[in-house]
């Protein structure tokens, strides 16, 4: 208001009258709206808290799914369709969104979108411990379990419209397993080839079908199959030219990122952001038969600071945060968000990995006798990990693996081992490391990843007073990639996460010269044999008893891993987050995001 | 004690006050940090997890850290690596970076020129890039920090040194001491050396604080001193976490950080007021100072 200028108070008073009555019809509609929408089948209860998982896809063998392609108004269709999805991603996606060189969330959180949830199958997103037909829609597998046979869909096509065949499955297992070899140069294979236990072979049948056939007997390989990491973004027609032209090191994201996932990519700005957009002619479809994904796109931030996603979202410039250890949100962050946002916002919590100290039984050092491995298990106090360092989110119980509330499988069930009051524990610690001649302590380095120093902190305090001097060497992400799979230290933490069944644990528990990313380095053939004794397990109650004597000889008679204890992993997401399935375990499964909407009436 | 030093003290006071304030807080800091050991309530490194994050005040005097830690002992332990790393990495940057930069200087020639470039070649290096290189390429330790901040602070006092010792290169006094057959380290110590001094320590003393907060950094981005050893940067660095909620955690080691830097600015400013032959204050504060 210019200065000098007076207001007519009758006008005034006039024009505020009919701004009111404006405000109020439009809150009467906005009202009416919102209670017609309330009323709508697709509208899901409240989330606030605990959203109910959604199972989005539910298939039928029987009936062949087809995509449903060239629809120009997919919001006739549902009111789920539309908008874009903002992400914060812990950092840029690493190792050229390669997911044949990384297990990182960073870039797990985003290929989810890009190559799918799964490969041949997936963990079904309604029950994370089954697996579920994905690329192939059905298979046989010999009365032995040697020799799987899958089918594949045939209206699965990569993003660049090249339709997907059995060529892609054989050269995907091909390059995962031996690599690239040509004139001399060499490709590495994948870091999972453990994980995927003894194939022999890989063959193209006919057009839609591919049989796998194993070096032993393996009746859970699906399961091992559905590991969320095992991702195809390798396709045969774009890769398989650079490789033949020399270029060894050729990643997914020098060719485009083309995969096969519900979003194409549309964007990446080092350092900032991807940006994904809905693929069209993407086969999945939900419960009523309307083609996946919802969403428009997802616009994944790349906030590498913890802090700045908290403020980022709080400021509501963020719909869901980063996966990710350091991301995950701590007790009193989590509190933060509370006093501001209350209800708007609900916590995915999501059983994490273990907190523990692996030993490198390849190099010498007083670690090799077994009686000091058991001694520093028994002297860790675990409860005291928790707050310090998980977050406050994790669990530990007198026993040593957690009553996980999860999980549903019996093998899950832990042994209680361990179960003595911690003062008795260290008693007896302490007359095991006299008993092996180390009364007086010794000193061993411990690998320790750069954004998990608290827990090597809390180790070093707390086996201070056993009389080990815990040497932290503390190294950042690229140097951890490497370092982990050497042979160049005496203790590290080991990777956070573990794979739900029994099998798939054998790339990180196994023998270093199958499974160079295992935890604790070493050639125990006791270990190969029992993981040869759990592939040929028929019965699940002899599954169960094979996977508990693993357990107890890998944790306690030869204590190669100390269990500390386990994390919780708790993300943010705003309330109008739809359909977001949260696993109960594993933050790396359902990063596709195809069931996830807007509920455009709470944003 | 001397009561004409007393004086002297008390009219510096008059003087600059400033100066006067930053001294004794100077003083106050490395006493505390060289006597941390007695001082400190706690072991620095002694956790207490049932009782983290305690607010000040509540059984600790600047309240707990994540781990239960003492802050106040952390804080003043930190102080200890703070100026050990800062004082050491000047000390020892002024001492190479002096040498090389007078003998540069004196010999001329080829010599000079060779090491213009070099130093031309490491001022292209921002301070913490040169560091953070230096550091992840050998390994965080007190000792490699002291030598990443000397390597970047060497030619800085190379070319400063020089430029001294050039405008008195060509004068009667060295020209006579040739004359009479001084060696030249004698020529260098003795006549080239004293020149030179007051604009190098000025300039060394204010980049201390430079040295504190590099240190800082390096700590701050992990690559500082390791793990459990309290650093003032490490300690900000572990306080983000819990600025809400435990405010003390970043704001006390910031504050001691922040207060160390400036005392050590004003002291670098001072002495290059007395010190440097091209200030303007020189003439002045002499006079002042003289006639206290």
């Amino acid at each position: 208001m210019p200065l000098g200028t007076r207001y007519d108070n009758g006008a005034m008073r006039h024009r505020i009258a009919a701004a009111l009555i404006v405000c109020t019809l439009a809150i009467v509609l906005a009202c009416t709206s919102s209670t017609d929408d309330a009323a709508s089948p697709n509208t899901s209860t409240n989330q606030s808290r605990t959203p109910t998982p959604v199972t989005a896809v539910a298939l039928d063998l029987d009936e062949p799914l087809t995509g449903v392609t060239g629809i120009e108004d997919r919001s006739a269709l549902s009111p789920k369709y539309g908008d874009v999805l903002v992400l914060a991603n812990r950092s840029d996606p690493p190792s050229g969104f390669d997911t044949m060189r990384t297990s990182s969330i960073a870039l797990h959180h985003v290929a989810g979108a890009l190559f799918g949830p799964g490969n041949l199958v997936m963990r079904c997103r309604g029950n994370l411990y089954l697996a579920c037909p994905y690329l192939a829609t059905s298979w046989v597998a010999d009365p032995g379990f040697t020799e799987w046979t899958f089918t594949l869909r045939d209206d699965a096509i990569w993003h660049d419209g090249t339709p997907f065949t059995p060529k892609d499955v054989v050269f995907w297992f091909d390059l995962a397993l031996n690599g690239y070899h040509l004139d001399g140069k060499v490709r590495a294979p994948a870091y999972f080839k453990g994980d995927l236990g003894d194939i022999r072979s890989v063959e193209a049948l006919s057009d839609n079908r591919v049989r796998i056939t194993l070096g032993a007997r393996n009746k859970f390989f699906l399961d091992v199959l559905a590991n969320p990491r095992l991702k195809f973004a390798h396709p045969k027609h774009l890769m398989e030219p650079r490789l033949l032209a020399g270029d060894m090191s050729v990643s997914p994201l020098d060719i485009g990122l083309v995969g096969l996932g519900p979003f194409v990519f549309e964007d990446y700005q080092r350092g900032t952001q991807v940006q994904v957009r809905r693929f069209d002619d993407y086969f999945e479809v939900d419960d009523v038969g309307n083609p996946l994904p919802y969403l428009d796109g997802i616009d994944y931030i790349i906030v590498k600071e913890p802090a700045a996603m908290d403020a980022a979202f709080r400021s509501g410039r963020l719909d869901g945060g980063a996966r990710g250890f350091g991301h995950y949100l701590t007790t009193e962050r989590k509190q933060g968000y509370i006093d501001d946002l209350g209800d708007d916002v609900y916590y995915a919590e999501i059983e994490g990995g273990m907190f523990r100290l692996a030993f490198n039984m390849l190099k010498e050092g007083p670690w090799q006798d077994p009686r000091v491995r058991r001694a520093i298990a028994l002297w860790v106090d675990r409860d005291a990990s928790i707050p310090v360092a998980l977050g406050g989110f994790g669990w530990t119980t007198p026993s040593l693996g957690p009553p996980n509330p999860f999980k549903d499988k019996a093998f899950v069930v832990w042994p209680t081992f361990d179960t003595e009051p911690l003062a008795e524990r260290r008693v007896e610690a302490k007359r095991l490391m006299a008993e092996a001649g180390y009364a007086d302590g010794f000193s061993m380095g411990h690998l320790c990843r750069a954004r998990q120093t608290p827990g090597c902190e809390l180790l070093q305090a707390q086996l201070k007073e056993l009389g080990v001097d815990l040497r932290i060497q503390v190294i950042d992400e690229g140097e951890w990639n490497r370092a982990r799979v050497s042979l160049d230290f005496d203790s590290q933490q080991g990777r956070l996460s573990v794979l739900p069944i029994p099998e798939g644990t054998e790339g990180v528990y196994g023998v270093y010269s199958r499974s160079p990313d295992s935890y604790a380095k070493h050639e125990d053939p006791q270990v190969s044999e029992f993981y040869r004794l759990l592939r040929e397990a028929t019965l699940p109650e002899r599954r169960l008893d094979i996977w508990r004597r693993l357990q107890e000889y890998i944790f306690v008679e030869q204590t190669y891993v100390v269990t500390i204890a386990e994390a919780i992993y708790v993300a943010p997401y705003r309330s109008y987050v739809k359909g977001l399935v949260i696993p109960p375990e594993d933050g790396h499964s359902n990063t596709d995001f195809a069931t996830v909407w807007i509920d455009q009436n709470e944003k | 004690m001397n009561t004409a030093f007393i004086k002297r003290v008390l009219a510096l006071g008059r003087v600059r006050p400033v100066v006067l304030v930053a001294a004794i807080v100077l003083l106050l800091i490395v006493f505390a940090a060289v006597f941390a050991g007695v001082i400190a309530p706690d072991d620095p490194l002694a956790q207490d997890t049932p009782h983290r994050l305690q607010s000040p005040g509540d059984g600790y005097l600047l309240g707990s850290d994540n781990f239960g830690r003492d802050v106040f002992s952390r804080t003043l332990h930190g102080g200890r690596f703070a100026l050990y790393i800062g004082l050491a990495s000047v000390a020892l940057g002024t001492a190479i970076g002096t040498v090389i930069g007078l003998a540069s200087a004196y010999r001329g020639g080829w010599l000079d020129l060779l090491v213009q470039r070099v130093v031309d070649a490491f001022f292209g290096f921002p301070l913490m890039v040169l560091a953070v290189v230096i550091v992840a390429t050998f390994g965080g330790s007190a000792n490699t920090v002291i030598a990443a901040i000397a390597v970047a602070l060497t030619p800085q006092v190379a070319r400063l040194a020089r430029s001294s010792a050039l405008s008195v290169r060509a004068s009667a006094h060295i020209l006579a001491a040739h004359s009479i057959g001084a060696s030249s380290t004698r020529i260098l110590v003795w006549h080239f050396l004293p020149h030179s001094l007051g604009p190098v320590l000025a300039y060394a003393t204010g980049f201390v604080a430079t040295a504190l907060v590099a240190e800082a950094a390096l700590s701050f981005l992990g690559l500082g001193v390791p793990p459990p050893n309290p650093s003032w940067g490490g300690m900000l660095s572990d306080g983000r976490e819990f600025l809400e909620v435990a405010p003390w955690l970043t704001l006390v080691p910031a504050i001691a950080l922040s207060v160390t830097a400036l005392c050590f600015v004003v002291l670098g400013d001072f002495l290059r007021d007395v010190l440097d032959l091209r200030s303007p204050f020189k003439r002045m504060n002499q006079a002042r100072l003289r006639n206290l």
